[in-house]
């Protein structure tokens, strides 16, 4: 296991260095000027290349690449053009609320999926299983930020049940602790549900069809063989099953996530990364963007590592690469 | 023509188990002269499709040489491998499985011609024709596809498809071991005759000892990679040296008389 | 379905009159999508606007089929242009053990980052919006998926008998490569290319709806939904349309693929 764990790690770490690489030489490779973009037109070309030699952006790109590096492991990836702070102040403030949106979404798009898969192999093949299959296949070919958009239609501006943007009420500082937490659960309600939606059709339809691929299996034959009943099997042997399959989805759904907590931060007016990332992307905020970037994946390799070492804590076979 | 001496050879094994790598040849010699057709004998695992896979260059010893007409094999491959490659031929265990499956007949037939740049392209089909009456083929299978034949048809076409490039040396990998009892009768004598008419120096590998008395000029024994007895049929089949040998002939002999 | 003794499937043919419509629907229809006709804004759904009018009074079904003819575009061009990626690339690194090393990891690498991320970020530090550069941009990191699919389908078929027996015959590498190996990928990829296609249109109607991609006054489905939902108190149905038109056609693609998949991995 030891072993194992340390490969995947070295591996990981490896994915990160050609992270590094990446992000930052396909954003800084595209053409266009930071400082033509924030450069005010009144005044002299001079100033535009003080700007310029202010930021850097005048050396090498090599020597740009080795200032980045060296400002992550000094722990503030550089200064943001926009408002001359650290990146990483900026990011404190964003990347929790981003994870109060994306880990409750997780959490309740997996019990859901779950139940869902769960209730259609009970009932396989039956008419409830059809309609489950169809409208997760709906699901999928929703594109998120229209889910997003029919329920603040309905639930805040037709019903005016539910807020539509921001992460908390402008009075909400005044309010006893319950009540603040309540408006701060009515505000997350809407980004959660619709991040939920858009990702139920594929972790249901996994779940689903790795259960029926159990269900084929010999030791569920076995089981039937001995008298157990449909409902039994699949509660008791079958689900033990799908463990591993789950932590798997989950380790693969997280860039699918992330990537969708972008566009739902935009619609809701969520105060995360997601938006952060799209407002420093239209102002050429390159520190901003490239660390954004950077962060996001990061996410993701740790998450798939997280999810690998699990699945090879269960499943010892994994390890070996039998599977 | 074909001579082996002192062949080794080691595979890495890639699952995790106690043994980092096992033997799959231990010092095998032997030579075959042309015209004549080697019998090898052996389990799966024996060593057998090792000694195949050397002998077409598809890999290398670790020690001992292989020499084809006096070269060294090595050599050949690696400064005329296009002229090896017409010399020695071979065909395989599962005949549909070697067969490229989304191709017809006719194609698959067509393709050992266009490496022969002596042959014309208009005469491809009169060529192929000519091979079809030779192994007792019909014409319609042309239009077809490997999976649409019999495994006796496609192993027919295999044959065909290594005897059109001329080789001198063909290597048998248990080309009968997939077919029913009648067509691997059928399938022998085809190769039998195919060997007289073409003068071909043949290694014939298989697990079925009862095949070769009427098959093979020389044959020899392999068990867990050593080659452990060696000789003419009526050598080996008369005389067993080695415990292994005795207890096979006596098995094999028993079956024939049933 | 049956046509000529051969089945069709119902996704297809539902797949194909999408594809009409949206090609030749706009010919029938005498809005034009882009000119502004102020005295008919905001027309709610009706016999004549079927879809209503938005801000400026343009027909939304006039502007969803051409929008619609823009997002197919960008989702045909972008999957060619991946299949041209990713199939030689996939070939390559599954084919010569040497280079798959290298090959396999920046694979690797370009699927750690989330791909709309990706997208989104080098769209928007390019600044150039032009319908090519969209293409260009989507196709840049999708590719990734093809190749290791035809990768990996590669490393298992090369083991198989009939590689062994056509390197025997002694037919050259291209030739193999290119004669055996490919067509016997062909179905696995289909099925993929045709997933890709409809994960293209979704990450393009994203990209226009951010406002980098596709640019008004071209509509896009993407950016008519955005037009709308600034004003989805005077217009729900702006912002509702090109949604429904994303979902049907998606969902179809979707749904063909399936078709494919059972078709070619089923025996």
């Amino acid at each position: 296991m030891i072993e194992y764990a340390l490969k995947r790690i070295v591996s990981g770490l490896l994915l990160v260095a050609g992270l590094m690489i990446v992000t930052f030489f396909l954003v800084r490779l595209s053409p266009g000027n930071p400082a033509a973009i924030a450069f005010d037109p009144t005044r002299s070309v001079d100033a535009m290349s003080r700007l310029e030699n202010a930021w850097g952006l005048d050396k090498p790109l090599l020597v740009q690449f080795g200032a980045w590096i060296s400002s992550i492991f000094h722990g503030d990836f550089g200064v943001s053009y926009a408002n001359h702070r650290t990146v990483v102040s900026i990011l404190k403030e964003t990347v929790p609320n981003t994870l109060a949106l994306t880990l409750p979404a997780l959490f309740f798009q997996l019990l859901f999926g779950i139940a869902l898969g769960v209730m259609q192999i009970l009932n396989v093949n039956s008419w409830i299983d059809r309609l489950t299959s169809i409208s997760t296949l709906v699901l999928y070919a929703v594109p998120s930020f229209w889910i997003g958009i029919l329920l603040i239609m309905l639930f805040s501006q037709k019903l005016g049940w539910l807020p539509s943007s921001q992460m908390i009420s402008f009075t909400a500082n005044d309010l006893p602790f319950w009540s603040q937490m309540g408006d701060r659960i009515a505000h997350a309600f809407l980004p959660v549900s619709t991040m939920v939606l858009a990702s139920l059709g594929i972790t249901s339809r996994y779940i689903r069809n790795g259960l029926a691929g159990i269900m084929d299996q010999t030791f569920i034959m076995a089981a039937r063989a001995q008298g157990f009943g449909h409902k039994e099997i699949v509660m008791r042997h079958a689900l033990k099953n799908t463990l591993v399959p789950v932590i798997t989805i989950t380790g693969q759904h997280i860039p699918a996530l992330i990537s969708s907590s972008v566009i739902i931060e935009l619609v809701f007016s969520w105060p995360g990364m997601g938006r952060l990332m799209i407002n420093s992307a239209f102002a050429r905020d390159y520190p901003v963007i490239i660390a954004c970037t950077f962060l996001m994946s990061l996410f993701v390799v740790l998450g798939t590592l997280i999810a690998d070492l699990i699945s090879a804590m269960v499943d010892p076979r994994i390890q070996t690469g039998r599977i | 023509m074909v001579r082996l001496e002192k062949i080794s050879k080691k595979f890495k094994n890639n699952h995790a188990g106690p043994e980092r790598s096992f033997t799959a040849l231990q010092d095998v010699s032997f030579d075959i002269q042309s015209g004549e057709i080697f019998g090898l004998i052996g389990s799966s695992g024996s060593g057998k499709s090792t000694i195949g896979k050397l002998l077409l260059g598809l890999i290398s010893p670790d020690s001992g040489s292989v020499y084809y007409q006096n070269q060294s094999l090595d050599d050949v491959i690696q400064n005329r491998k296009g002229w090896y490659r017409g010399q020695c031929q071979a065909i395989f265990q599962d005949p549909k499985a070697s067969l490229s499956p989304k191709m017809t007949i006719r194609e698959l037939l067509r393709e050992p011609l266009s490496l022969m740049p002596e042959i014309d392209s208009i005469d491809y089909e009169k060529h192929i024709l000519n091979w079809l009456k030779k192994v007792k083929l019909d014409p319609a299978v042309l239009d077809r596809f490997p999976r649409q034949l019999s495994g006796g048809e496609a192993q027919r076409v295999c044959i065909v498809r290594a005897l059109m490039r001329k080789p001198e040396f063909l290597i048998c990998d248990e080309p009968t071991s997939g077919l029913d009892v009648s067509t691997e009768w059928e399938i022998i004598n085809l190769i039998r005759q195919m060997q007289t008419q073409h003068n071909l120096c043949v290694l014939f590998m298989t697990h079925n000892l009862y095949l070769l008395p009427a098959l093979a000029d020389k044959i020899g024994i392999m068990h867990h990679g050593e080659m452990i007895e060696s000789g003419t049929v009526n050598q080996v089949f008369r005389n067993p040296t080695k415990p292994f040998t005795k207890e096979l002939v006596k098995n094999t002999l028993l079956n024939r008389n049933l | 379905m049956q046509l000529k003794g051969k089945n069709i499937p119902v996704s297809f043919v539902l797949l194909l009159i999408l594809l009409i419509s949206l090609i030749a629907g706009p010919l029938l229809i005498d809005y034009d999508p882009v000119t502004h006709d102020l005295g008919n804004s905001y027309h709610a759904p009706n016999t004549g606007h079927l879809m209503g009018t938005d801000k400026f009074g343009r027909d939304v079904l006039a502007r969803v089929l051409y929008g619609g003819r823009i997002s197919i575009w960008v989702a045909l061009l972008s999957v060619s242009l991946s299949l041209l990626i990713g199939i030689p690339y996939g070939l390559l690194s599954g084919f010569f053990d040497r280079f798959d090393l290298v090959l396999n990891n920046v694979i690797n690498v370009f699927m750690a980052i989330p791909q709309f991320l990706l997208i989104l970020s080098v769209a928007a530090v390019l600044g150039k919006s032009s319908v090519l550069w969209i293409v260009l941009i989507i196709a840049l990191f999708s590719w990734m998926d093809i190749a290791r699919l035809v990768r990996n389908q590669t490393l298992a078929l090369k083991h198989k008998d009939f590689i062994l027996a056509e390197t025997v015959i002694g037919i050259s590498k291209m030739r193999l490569l290119f004669k055996h190996l490919l067509p016997n990928l062909m179905g696995p990829v289909a099925v993929s290319a045709t997933l890709l296609f409809g994960n293209v249109i979704l990450v393009e109607s994203a990209l226009s709806f951010v406002g980098l991609g596709v640019q008004p006054p071209t509509p896009s489905w993407g950016n008519i939904i955005n037009e709308g939902r600034q004003v989805l108190i005077d217009g729900w149905w702006i912002s509702v349309f090109p949604g429904v038109a994303i979902v049907v056609s998606v969902l179809l693609i979707n749904l063909f693929g399936e078709y494919l998949q059972e078709r070619f991995f089923k025996y």
